[in-house]
């Protein structure tokens, strides 16, 4: 049989890019329902006033609080999809790895909390730069994410350090149970060959090293 | 009336049944499936109101086990999808029309929980 990877691998991009909208949706679904029981919650307490009932003004300004800090979640929430959706707009760019990390962290934190792990990206040592087709990227740091969260230890808490020198730079997700299954699809190969990069299982974690040259541009 | 709600998200589920406590519908509220299962041995409910995606057990799991326990009991699921939603499974275990979409309108649910109790 013959494998069109090109194919495959456009399929399984939208596939992410699919994954990632919808469990937007969803989290943006529950913040609507959180505005809509307090604002209702804010009515109720209002013709309650109106017949009579004392007001309890301390009460309400807990409610309007509870929806400001909704409306700034969604707000986050809707920045991070921006930022990811335009993600297509180019096939390579400069990127700061620690900032797509923290996006996937924040795109795909519902999926996390559904099977009770968390997950914290540490910061890098230094600013480091990259010049990658990000949107591939994205989408291997998002399924790694996503494998070491369903096969996390009993911590239930993954990991994630980046460390680079002049040539290379690591990422590795700990926290993960080593005796499940290893991490392989033809798919995750192709985008491994694409980025140039290899990944490994240790004792605990799972280890990506991409064999980029920092100082890359656009402009080389 | 005696309800039980159950749904991960605590902020949404909390004001609910406070909202449905003015309306004079005696409620419990629980994050976890599993919790809800431990109140549904000890307490007396008539309805059951289960997020259908929640951590660990799912609510068309749970509806099958609060099923099993109180065999009278009236079930609902709320959802906040459409597509994923299975109908089906859900309908066996709670009837046709046995589910609600977020976010939930309370007079909506309330007018559901009512036919319930009547039996329409």
């Amino acid at each position: 049989m013959i494998v069109n990877t090109d194919w495959n691998l456009s399929t399984e991009s939208l596939k992410f890019f699919g994954k990632v909208t919808a469990t937007v949706a969803h989290e943006l679904n529950n913040t609507i329902g959180i505005i809509n029981e307090n604002a209702g919650l804010m009515e109720d307490l209002g013709l309650m006033a109106k017949q009579g009932h004392p007001a309890d003004i301390d009460k309400w300004i807990s409610i309007c609080k509870k929806i400001s800090e909704q409306v700034k979640n969604s707000h986050e929430t809707i920045s991070s999809l921006n930022r990811f959706a335009h993600c297509t707009d180019e096939e390579k760019k400069t990127v700061n790895p620690e900032i797509l990390l923290n996006l996937v962290l924040n795109l795909l934190k519902r999926p996390l909390a559904q099977i009770e792990v968390s997950a914290e990206v540490l910061p890098a040592e230094e600013p480091i730069e990259i010049y990658i087709r990000h949107f591939l990227f994205l989408k291997l740091m998002g399924e790694c994410l996503l494998y070491a969260a369903d096969n996390a230890d009993q911590n239930k808490k993954i990991i994630i350090s980046i460390n680079s020198d002049a040539k290379r730079l690591g990422i590795k997700f700990s926290g993960v149970n080593k005796t499940k299954s290893n991490f392989h699809s033809n798919t995750i190969e192709e985008v491994l060959k694409i980025l140039d990069a290899k990944i490994t299982q240790e004792e605990g974690k799972i280890c990506l090293l991409f064999f980029l040259d920092k100082h890359d541009s656009e402009n080389n | 009336m005696y309800v039980l709600l159950v749904d991960d998200e605590k902020e949404l589920i909390s004001t609910l049944a406070e909202r449905l406590s003015f309306r004079n519908i005696k409620t419990d509220w629980i994050t976890s499936g599993e919790e809800a299962l431990r109140l549904v041995q000890k307490n007396d409910y008539d309805i059951a109101v289960l997020d259908i995606k929640m951590p660990g057990i799912s609510g068309i799991e749970l509806g099958e086990k609060i099923r099993e326990i109180c065999p009278d009991i009236h079930i609902l699921f709320c959802t906040g999808q459409g597509l994923d939603f299975n109908y089906k499974a859900g309908s066996a275990i709670g009837g046709e029309d046995s589910y609600l979409f977020k976010p939930i309108d309370i007079n909506n649910l309330i007018g559901k929980m009512n036919e319930l109790m009547e039996g329409v």
